[in-house]
């Protein structure tokens, strides 16, 4: 059970963190309020539910917080990238801030500050926690594996590899990289808004419900190395099973502790990541 | 303690910090996102000595500066040749292990330093130790940028491997700058925490020393003006609008229109460059990049 819990939990970190990877390394872009989506998908998930009179079904839940993800990306795009771009690195990381510190307080204003139930009804075959960790653990293989392939066998892909590297060369060569650029946004959104469920499912709905998954990804994309989505990745799987492990058997504030201080270490010595290489410029 | 004291100390604490960090970010180009974490190393500090190893308060404040500034010096060498980003976003790193350790050490609720001896009113001590720093950190930038150090400060902001050509020892210089506006927001967080009685995780956390953030922006990062205003506008509007909203909920009400009302006046600043230009002030790219 402790090693199923540990697995998801990596799924999850890694799902939030490879948002920040995929943003940083397309658009040069730290964008903070990226966490803020948990808890936005989650709060929409609640506005739904409660229109319709009833409960979610989980590919219903599914569905909503993809759109949700995606929507909340394209508004972080509109506010966060475009006005600054790419020039103004600081300038849209300090937008970010505004746009989550805005947002959370909206949704205290509008929700309450309290913790809701994720409403979601689940079958109950589905319903065991084993087999909702393996149901989960499934569909994020899936999907990573799917945005693994778009990423290196698509024209997509290539356009947001070709955008990392030179954006005024793609645009230059007729392909659209602010279309690109929101598009990363939008994938960005939709994978961190897909963890509201099982975040939602086993802590309920709060305003500041993605805080420290967040805080936890943003440890895992600085190991993995900003930009680096397969560092990222592996990064995120290892860091949120052994916070899960470790919170065993360890105070989570301990724990907490020695993640911020082990990634303050990386930036400071290895700016690149554990599992990144420096590109000189000749 | 009486309501407009702690408004005052308030008012004060945030004062000095705002001015002690519109100092770096303004002159130097150091963006320290997690300043606050200084604020918080303060507060730790002063609570293990007087709370747990039952030493007197000077000790304390020794101890302050001891551990703020090893501690200043040894980021400051390995961090301040990073990028710009990678130096936030490790400044933040610092902020949330401290934010953590603290949590860990003393819980949410932080720790009465009620055992520290009180000649004075609060009020007379609030005036001494957040005042006195205020006025310091006033004077050094009304000194400073009139000497002869502010061409060095803007110089190494604006172009660093020309000043380094030039003599201007300019990592030093953002090290030692760095160093002593660290030791500076350090000992404001023992201040405080002398001058309430108690120590407070939350004024040391990362929400707040990313609004701090946004305060100097609004009132622009060299502007000392600037940031006396967005001072008294941040302590005074929640108070405003709790006045306005009489219900019990009140106070959760006016903290959040206060937190969404800065947050799009600094996006508004940001954006517009209305009450300042942070662009004017980020140090030329590409310098010590690793």
């Amino acid at each position: 059970m402790l090693v199923l819990n540990a697995i998801v939990m990596g799924v999850l970190v890694a799902f939030v963190a490879l948002g920040y990877s995929l943003l940083y390394g397309v658009l040069r872009v730290i964008n903070f309020a990226h966490t803020d989506v948990i808890a936005v998908a989650g709060y929409v998930c609640f506005l739904v539910a409660k229109l319709s009179g009833g409960a979610l079904t989980f590919p219903g839940a599914l569905l909503i917080c993809l759109a949700a993800g995606g929507v909340f990306g394209i508004v972080c795009a509109a506010i966060v990238f475009a006005p600054f771009g790419r020039k103004a690195p600081l300038e849209s990381l300090l937008a970010s801030f505004c746009v989550s510190l805005a947002v959370r307080a909206l949704l205290s204003l509008f929700f309450g500050s309290a913790t809701r139930a994720m409403p979601l009804t689940l079958a109950a075959d589905v319903l065991h926690a084993r087999r909702l960790d393996v149901l989960l653990a499934s569909i994020a293989i899936v999907i990573i594996a799917t945005l693994g392939y778009a990423y290196s066998h698509t024209i997509f892909g290539l356009a947001l590899r070709a955008c990392g590297s030179d954006a005024e060369q793609v645009a230059s060569m007729g392909y659209p990289a602010q279309v690109v650029a929101y598009g990363a946004f939008v994938i960005a959104g939709a994978l961190g808004g897909l963890t509201a469920i099982p975040i939602g499912l086993a802590n309920g709905i709060a305003p500041d419900i993605g805080n420290m998954y967040g805080l936890w990804a943003f440890a895992a994309t600085i190991l993995g190395g900003l930009g680096r989505l397969k560092g990222t990745l592996a990064a995120g799987l290892i860091l949120g099973a052994a916070l899960t492990i470790a919170a065993r058997f360890f105070s989570p504030l301990l724990v907490n502790s020695v993640v911020f201080a082990l990634m303050a270490i990386v930036l400071a010595t290895r700016p690149q990541g554990l599992m990144g290489f420096v590109t000189r410029k000749v | 303690m009486s309501a407009l004291t702690l408004i005052a100390i308030e008012c004060l604490s945030i004062l000095a910090l705002l001015l002690a960090l519109s100092f770096i970010v303004g002159r130097l180009g150091i963006w320290s996102v997690g300043h606050l974490a200084f604020f918080a190393i303060g507060q730790l500090v002063v609570a293990t000595v007087v709370s747990r190893l039952h030493m007197s308060l000077p000790l304390a404040f020794l101890m302050v500066i001891l551990v703020a500034g090893t501690l200043a010096a040894g980021v400051g060498i390995v961090t301040l040749r990073l990028e710009r980003d990678y130096f936030v976003v490790l400044s933040l790193a610092l902020a949330w292990c401290m934010e953590a350790v603290t949590l860990a050490l003393y819980g949410a609720r932080g720790v009465s330093l009620s055992s520290i001896d009180a000649p004075t009113s609060e009020a007379v001590r609030g005036l001494l130790y957040l005042g006195l720093p205020v006025l310091a950190v006033g004077a050094a930038h009304v000194v400073l940028g009139r000497s002869t150090w502010s061409v060095a400060f803007a110089a190494t902001r604006q172009e660093p491997l020309l000043a380094a050509t030039l003599g201007i020892p300019t990592l030093a210089l953002r090290i030692g700058v760095f160093m002593t506006a660290s030791v500076f927001a350090a000992l404001i967080g023992a201040a405080h925490a002398a001058v309430v009685g108690q120590t407070d995780p939350a004024l040391g956390g990362v929400l707040r020393g990313i609004l701090l953030f946004c305060l100097l922006i609004l009132g622009g990062v060299d502007s000392a003006v600037g940031v006396v205003f967005s001072t008294l506008l941040y302590v005074a509007l929640p108070r405003i609008l709790e006045y306005v909203l009489i219900s019990p909920t009140a106070s959760f009400y006016a903290a959040n229109i206060n937190q969404i009302v800065f947050a799009v006046a600094t996006y508004v600043a940001l954006r517009f460059r209305v009450a300042s230009s942070a662009t004017r002030f980020v140090p030329a790219r590409g310098s010590g990049v690793r």
